[in-house]
């Protein structure tokens, strides 16, 4: 029996251990946002965070991730709100978007370690997570985007008092 | 066989040359005329009273936008303002003509006939209020979703002369008379992502999110080599393995 957190929800899976999280995810809780590109943690398409750290789901056994702390592309904000998501469909990033939920996983990641990444940064950051359609030059602009809007949501909720949420709304 | 640079680019050639001519059959099933069955407006457009347009994308999408692409052919020809417009996917259905989006083929074998969609469709309309006023369509003109009698000085929404429209006659489609590119509105502009909050919130719009009910997956493990075969299988121990239902050996087709 693996107990873990998905999105914040205690989970709970008797299945095999060694099954893939991604797999997990998608196929026994039904959150078929993560996706599988290569499965064999190549292309950074199942892309989600462990415990705040980015991790290819793909090939993470159920077993590894047993009292962890799961969250996917549905979890990073109720209705796509998040920075990211605002950035991304700001600049409207994907075109198939089969990647995307991958790219912007990553992407959270490196924004809450390195809140104003340099082209640099974000490019290295960035480097394992595959588009096939090549939205990259996109996905940098957005990444630049969702750190001013996570900076223009701090300062403006230090200042006011207000959620996260009303300030991007704001800030768009 | 050595693939040298030299035999890679020959049979490149081959392969696009086969690729052009393989595109003739598809170019006809998704063109006009030509189609097996005739394109009708009403497969393709509808318009809410309050004037939301829903144009179907019929081709797929895999990143090069067909289903903006020919939803904005419709929206040009139909004179409708863009923001106005939502798209949805067609499903599969022979009324839709060739759905293949591939080798370039999406956008211009679609280009006539999904222009000529929404001409037929806004001729239509222009027919509705006509009628309506009792005046000759010749008379009428059209511009961001509405029908203008200047003479009148009339007016008309889309969404208000969309229940009558529906029961006027379809044009002949190679009859209508298709905008200037001068006057384009709508074709050659940027438009943002049609599923682009749904990718981004992690809906299950791709083929490897749907689930039918008493679906099973399939894993095929393939042979290494060419026409190989089966030595042998732990058949019995992946049949006992949990949740799954079957397991068995494909026999090649072809032996050489």
């Amino acid at each position: 029996m693996v107990k873990l957190s998905i999105n914040g929800k205690q989970r709970q899976f008797d299945g095999d251990p060694d099954m893939p999280l991604l797999w997990l995810l998608r196929d026994e809780f039904d959150l078929k946002g993560t996706k599988f590109g290569c499965g064999m943690g190549l292309c950074g398409a199942c892309t989600v965070h462990i415990n705040g750290e980015p991790a290819r789901s793909c090939v993470t056994r159920a077993a590894d991730v047993a009292g962890k702390s799961i969250t996917t592309i549905e979890g990073l904000s109720p209705d796509g709100s998040h920075p990211a998501q605002a950035a991304w469909d700001e600049i409207d990033v994907p075109q198939c978007g089969y990647c995307q939920a991958g790219q912007v996983m990553t992407a959270c990641a490196l924004l809450k370690k390195t809140p104003k990444p340099t082209d640099a940064e974000i490019d290295s950051a960035m480097a394992g997570n595959l588009c096939r359609c090549g939205t990259y030059v996109r996905i940098r602009a957005a990444v630049h985007r969702a750190a001013e809007l996570s900076s223009s949501a701090t300062m403006a909720r230090k200042a006011t008092g207000a959620s996260v949420r009303g300030n991007n709304e704001v800030a768009k | 066989m050595n693939m040298n640079r030299r035999f890679f680019l020959r049979a490149s050639a081959v392969a696009g040359g086969g690729f052009m001519l393989s595109l003739v059959p598809e170019l006809k099933a998704q063109g006009f005329p030509g189609a097996q069955q005739a394109l009708l407006p009403k497969d393709f457009i509808s318009i809410a009273p309050d004037g939301t347009t829903t144009l179907v994308a019929k081709n797929q999408e895999l990143g090069q936008g067909a289903l903006n692409l020919l939803p904005m052919m419709i929206a040009e020809e139909l004179d409708v303002d863009w923001k106005a417009v939502r798209i949805v996917r067609s499903g599969v259905g022979p009324q839709y003509g060739g759905q293949i989006t591939g080798g370039s083929s999406a956008t211009p074998s679609n280009w006539e006939p999904m222009r000529r969609i929404g001409a037929a469709a806004r001729q239509m309309l222009i027919a509705a209020a006509a009628q309506t006023w009792g005046v000759p369509a010749e008379e009428c003109t059209t511009a961001s979703g509405v029908v203008h009698h200047p003479a009148s000085n009339r007016s008309l929404t889309y969404g208000e002369l969309a229940a009558k429209a529906a029961t006027m006659p379809v044009p002949q489609l190679p009859s209508l008379k298709l905008k200037d590119p001068k006057d384009y509105k709508i074709v050659g502009k940027s438009t943002a992502g049609a599923e682009t909050k749904q990718i981004l919130t992690g809906k299950p719009i791709f083929g490897i999110d749907v689930t039918l009910p008493g679906m099973l997956y399939a894993a095929f493990e393939k042979s290494p080599v060419v026409s190989g075969r089966v030595v042998s299988a732990n058949l019995d121990a992946v049949k006992s393995l949990k949740g799954v239902k079957d397991a068995f050996i494909i026999e090649p087709e072809f032996r050489s």
